[in-house]
């Protein structure tokens, strides 16, 4: 056997760099997006975390992590992730739940499913701006159907969104109303997956009645889905915002203030921009070590 | 034991009938296929049989009990699916003990964790553990028990289905097409272990599949099933070889019958395409008569000859222990000859003479039943014009 054999012929060398050099060519407009409006961005968050400037600065100075310091000494801080943690782990099991009961009520029927699936869908679909706006209304203390209904049904009124005990419950419940038809309708779309054959197994096997064949075929059968839907459930919770921004900006007494709106604030308002990316990589954080923890615990118990 | 009675079942689907006064009856311990082209309403009534789904009229027992009308967990009857439904989150083992499970503890037992703490459960629990390792060696599984369905072969996975199917001891197992999503080599050895199986356990069987060599091949009898009406219930052998209907007939056998159209001439002789058989108990006014010969039949013959069809040889396919030889004779009739693997096999193109071996013969009516019988083997040589 002779060494040329082995050898690749300058042809086909040639070949391999133009082919090369087209698929960098074609994927040149996507990383050239990605890099202005993502990577850029983020590592000049990471950069400027770590220096003294503010937005209309001059000039800029390494600060080392004197930043990370003064976030950590906040109690705004502490207040604020405490009231987003809360806000999540009330937000996410409720609306998942409300979701799967929701999607098992519109399957079990076969007529307007599409109707009760859009219908419930609409909250996740509508702009949360505009619906917070709705809520307002809805809760107006004095001009609010809420208040009316409970008035009329002679028990005493509230001022939801100003009354230091409701504000966070009233913006987790406009925060279920939400997220739940988002969960219904991927549950519902895993309903319709599950092989009709595992229901007549069941039923051959001796399962007796619905909670019977919902923990042997229904939950189980639905794992894939709980958890896909918990992750995101779970980003767009603790990334809560616009109700925060549009109803309660934080207050009254903070106990409305959610991470996101005190980036915002800091980053925005304050324009200490510094201490806004500390915050934020803080927040990465946090965030990433939640999600990794509960893919890492939960998907041992998911069968795909 | 028990045997399964189908008494006058109807069933449709809107205003499409699936089943048309059907009628079985299944002997206690008997191997009965259900044989049909697919939409032919044989899986239907298997999940009536099953109580998975509801007769819109007739009885069905099993035993002597009358279940028709009664859910299917009453009817105490096993199921095999063809897609085996096994459960994918439990492994083998569990699978195969969620029919105990279900019979031998109640909601609370059942319960995660808080079930184990009530008295009695270990006990349960323990006996289910042992009822499935018994009826695991009886399948061969036991050395499985712990892996999931998707760490499982085909040829496994069903071994398990059936496992779960035989666990609660029950006399009657129902099989709806369970070798079909199997390999060819491992569905000819898994007919094997059916039929093994059959044997050592006594079971009443109801095996339904479109495969009519599978249901040939393993079934003390055969019911044949069209458009929502049975055609024929009999043994194999009598399938084959006296169909009672041309639908029958074109639907048993590997390769399909030879059809020639017929007619009555005096003393029972029928002419089929120039050769003449002799039958009785054909009237001689019968018209738009056809003459069925299977492959098998026909052998090749030296010479052209009164009592032999004369075909151009149109294609031949070589399978190595038989051939396939295919004539196109005056007329424009095809025929279908099957060849000994042995023989000299016939030059495309060329002329051949074959004869039909005596006694062979089917004669259908207009109606499509099949009518008089062929002269036995010495009277029936052909005659000669």
């Amino acid at each position: 056997m002779s060494a040329a054999g082995l050898a690749i012929s300058p042809a086909a060398a040639a070949r391999d760099r133009r082919e090369a050099l087209t698929a960098w060519l074609f994927s040149l407009p996507a990383l050239a997006l990605l890099s202005v409006m993502l990577l850029l961005p983020a590592l000049a968050v990471f950069f400027v975390a770590f220096t003294d400037w503010q937005l209309g600065n001059n000039s800029i100075h390494f600060a080392g992590t004197a930043n990370f310091e003064s976030v950590l000494k906040d109690p705004v801080f502490w207040t604020s992730l405490r009231n987003t943690l809360v806000y999540a782990v009330v937000v996410v099991p409720a609306s998942m739940a409300l979701g799967l009961g929701l999607a098992l009520l519109v399957n079990a029927g076969p007529s307007l499913r599409g109707f009760y699936g859009a219908v419930f869908f609409l909250p996740f679909t509508a702009s949360l701006v505009a619906m917070a706006l709705v809520w307002q209304i809805l809760l107006h203390p004095t001009i609010g159907p809420v208040n009316a209904l409970l008035a009329m049904a002679g028990l005493p009124t509230h001022n939801f969104l100003h009354d230091p005990n409701l504000a966070l419950p009233t913006l987790m419940v406009i925060g279920i109303w939400q997220l739940s038809g988002y969960a219904m309708l991927l549950n519902l779309a895993g309903l319709r997956a599950i092989p009709p054959d595992l229901y007549e197994a069941a039923r051959m096997d001796g399962a007796r009645g619905a909670w019977s064949r919902f923990t042997l075929v229904t939950w189980p059968q639905l794992g894939p889905t709980t958890l896909f839907v918990f992750v995101v459930s779970s980003m767009t919770a603790l990334q809560v915002f616009e109700t925060v921004a549009v109803l309660t900006k934080g207050q009254p007494a903070r106990r409305t203030e959610v991470m996101l709106y005190t980036i915002y604030n800091e980053g925005f308002v304050f324009l200490r921009t510094n201490y806004a990316a500390a915050l934020m990589i803080i927040f990465l954080v946090v965030l990433c070590g939640v999600m990794l923890l509960n893919v890492l615990t939960l998907e041992k118990r998911v069968h795909y | 034991m028990a045997g399964v009675a189908v008494t006058n079942v109807r069933k449709s689907f809107g205003a499409e009938p699936v089943l048309a006064d059907v009628s079985l009856d299944i002997r206690d311990g008997e191997f009965l296929s259900v044989l049909g082209p697919s939409g032919c309403g044989k899986s239907t009534l298997l999940k009536l049989i099953a109580g998975l789904d509801i007769a819109d009229s007739g009885e069905i027992r099993v035993g002597d009990r009358v279940v028709s009308g009664v859910d299917a967990r009453r009817h105490d009857v096993a199921m095999v699916f063809q897609s085996y439904a096994l459960y994918p989150h439990l492994s083998a083992g569990r699978n195969i003990a969620v029919p105990l499970e279900m019979q031998r503890l109640n909601g609370f037992r059942r319960l995660p964790l808080l079930g184990r703490l009530l008295p009695g459960t270990g006990r349960i629990r323990a006996g289910i553990r042992a009822d499935v390792e018994a009826t695991a060696a009886q399948v061969r599984l036991s050395h499985l028990l712990d892996r999931l369905p998707r760490q499982l072969s085909g040829g496994e996975r069903q071994r398990v289905a059936i496992a779960r199917a035989l666990v609660r001891r029950l006399s009657v197992l129902l099989m709806d097409e369970p070798l079909s999503n199997l390999d060819a080599q491992l569905r000819v050895a898994m007919r094997g272990e059916l039929a093994e199986l059959h044997r050592r356990t006594g079971l009443t069987i109801i095996f339904v599949t479109h495969d009519q060599a599978e249901a040939m091949s393993i079934s003390s009898r055969v019911a044949v099933m069209m458009k929502g009406r049975l055609q024929q219930v009999a043994e194999p052998r009598v399938l084959y070889d006296r169909p009672d209907n041309l639908a029958v007939a074109a639907f048993v056998g590997d390769t399909p019958i030879n059809l020639l159209p017929a007619r009555v001439l005096a003393g029972g002789t029928v002419e089929a395409a120039g050769v003449r058989l002799a039958f009785d108990g054909v009237p001689e006014t019968a018209a738009g008569l056809q003459m069925g010969i299977r492959p098998e039949w026909l052998r090749p013959a030296d010479a052209a000859a009164a009592d032999t069809w004369t075909g151009v040889v149109t294609g031949v396919e070589y399978f190595g222990a038989e051939a396939v030889v295919r004539l196109e004779l005056k007329g424009g009739h095809s025929m279908t000859v099957r060849w000994d693997g042995d023989w000299a096999l016939p030059a495309t193109g060329k002329a051949q003479p074959v004869r039909i071996k005596p006694g062979r013969g089917l004669l259908f009516a207009a109606s499509g039943d099949r009518i008089g019988e062929v002269r036995p083997a010495d009277a029936g040589l052909a005659v000669a014009i």
